[in-house]
């Protein structure tokens, strides 16, 4: 049996999303987004009124008026289940495969006992996320990156002499501004200039994504019939 | 008042959301995606597998539901069609527009979608959701913050700053952090040094490298798959098959090659593609790679 208020059980939503979306975009980003779907479920959810996000420093502390103790929690768990739902959806590619694994693990054993205790189910929402995840992948067809880039990372692409799967650890050095990216024999593979990477990154973080102009597979994949 | 079955509400709803996901992309295609999602809930929904796609016709009698989904409880069944709903318009992206649940409740009628109320699917929920979506996806500037739209929520609009804004940024080390200032010298945003890093080499190098590198798919290389499903595998990577020449070749049961299909379903390796075909996922493919049975590019 749960023993964690609703209160305590939205807080922990609150601060599990924080965390998990904050570490795919930006901490001010993670609070916008959660803000702006809790407040446009609040239209349909009016106990949402009593979830306020710390807008105006970025912080994770949601405020939560006691009041929320009181609402049914079957129509909590709803809110609930409707407030990770959009944020998966939202975050699109961004959220990748693992959102709803790294959320659990972010919200703690409790939390999430909590939200199943109120009719979450986050094995469906895992369903729901991998087809959308997978399916983002299917027809995507041309990543997306910052407007300019495009032409010098496909150059970088082609003249890179390693992959992703050489890569054992990285180092920040604050002084020099660079990344120093090693390999798994701990050898210096590569040395990343990081305000180059920091400026791509907030540019693709606050221009809008290019929609797709054919939403037909471009390419017919190899399948089993059954 | 009337009471209608499972299977009739089942009906009506597919038959709505074909209608209007058809519209906006071709019949074929609604019914590969409908197809594809419905085979994919089936993990939660067991009974989702009584409902059949027959893909030669692609229209409206092309959806056939057994009579065995009557005896769920409706509840159940409103829960699946909720999701199924959500799906559907995430699937079409941009292309579901403002009025999709509008339009699939018309397509529906008033005794379905009454019904739907009845077994609890909010389709309040899923029109807020859906405008929502919506106005987080709308391009066109202007267009979002006039008329039925409503207030534009674009990446700027919600950070409240854009590249413009930004005067400089500081790197702390330690705690992997860069924190970003603007103009008058305010603290705009704190971001994650190795997310950010991580991203940078993974869009340099390979798509489905991120996988790779997340804690959780530590998880998924400790999966060990049998010899035939490791050949099953590697033969849908490699070619259009047909089941007869799959069991065929794996040289086993027709049931083996099912149960082999459904278990690399679970473990997320294949993915339904439309009502009757499956396809290796990324996941997979990573798998082959890691082991070593498929050679990295």
């Amino acid at each position: 049996m749960n023993e964690l208020t609703n209160a305590e059980v939205f807080e922990g939503l609150i601060t599990g999303l924080y965390t998990t979306v904050g570490r795919r975009t930006s901490q001010s980003f993670a609070v916008a987004v959660i803000d702006a779907i809790v407040r446009a479920l609040e239209s349909r959810y009016d106990f949402l009124r009593f979830v306020r996000l710390n807008i105006e420093d970025g912080s994770e502390k949601a405020i939560i008026d006691t009041d929320l103790n009181s609402v049914d929690s079957s129509t909590l768990g709803k809110a609930a289940e409707a407030i990770i739902q959009i944020m998966c959806m939202d975050l699109k590619d961004r959220a990748g495969f693992y959102f709803i694994n790294e959320f659990k693990d972010n919200a703690g054993g409790a939390v999430v006992s909590g939200l199943k205790d109120i009719g979450v189910d986050l094995d469906m929402l895992k369903i729901q996320q991998h087809y959308l995840f997978r399916q983002s992948k299917r027809i995507k067809t041309k990543p997306v990156v910052a407007r300019g880039h495009k032409k010098k990372l496909q150059e970088e692409k082609n003249l890179l002499n390693y992959s992703w799967d050489n890569v054992s650890s990285w180092d920040y050095d604050s002084n020099r501004k660079i990344c120093i990216i090693y390999g798994k024999d701990g050898n210096v593979l590569d040395q990343l200039n990081l305000d180059e990477i920091v400026k791509d990154y907030i540019s693709s973080l606050t221009e809008t994504e290019q929609p797709s102009t054919d939403y037909k597979r471009e390419t017919k994949e190899k399948s089993l019939k059954l | 008042m009337s009471k209608l079955e499972n299977s009739d509400i089942l009906r009506a709803i597919f038959q709505a959301l074909y209608i209007t996901a058809g519209r906006r992309t071709t019949r074929g295609f609604a019914i590969a995606v409908l197809g594809a999602i419905t085979k994919t809930l089936e993990q939660r929904y067991n009974f989702l597998k009584e409902i059949r796609f027959h893909t030669e016709g692609s229209s409206v009698e092309a959806i056939s539901i057994g009579s065995k989904v009557n005896s769920v409880d409706p509840f159940i069944v409103g829960k699946a069609v909720e999701v199924i709903v959500q799906v559907v318009y995430m699937d079409l992206k941009e292309k579901a527009g403002f009025y999709f649940v509008k339009e699939l409740e018309s397509n529906a009628g008033e005794v379905v979608i009454s019904e739907l109320k009845d077994i609890g699917v909010d389709l309040e929920l899923l029109q807020i959701q859906q405008h929502y979506l919506y106005r987080r996806q709308s391009r066109a500037k202007g267009v979002a913050g006039k008329g039925a739209a409503g207030k534009q929520l674009d990446n700027v609009s919600l950070l409240g700053y854009s590249w413009k804004n930004v005067s400089t940024w500081k790197y702390d080390a330690e705690n992997k952090i860069c924190t970003v200032y603007g103009k008058d010298g305010k603290m705009l945003d704190r971001l994650d040094l190795d997310m950010i890093v991580k991203n940078y080499i993974s869009s340099l190098t390979e798509d489905a490298a991120s996988i790779l590198k997340e804690k959780h798919f530590e998880d998924i290389k400790k999966i060990e798959l049998t010899e035939k499903e490791v050949e099953l595998l590697k033969i849908i990577q490699k070619q259009d098959i047909d089941f007869e020449t799959a069991v065929f070749m794996l040289r086993v049961s027709e049931n083996e090659v099912k149960y082999m299909v459904q278990g690399l379903l679970t473990f997320g390796f294949l993915q339904y593609i439309s009502s009757n075909e499956v396809a290796i996922t990324e996941i997979g493919i990573e798998y082959l790679k890691k082991k070593g049975i498929v050679k990295t590019a």
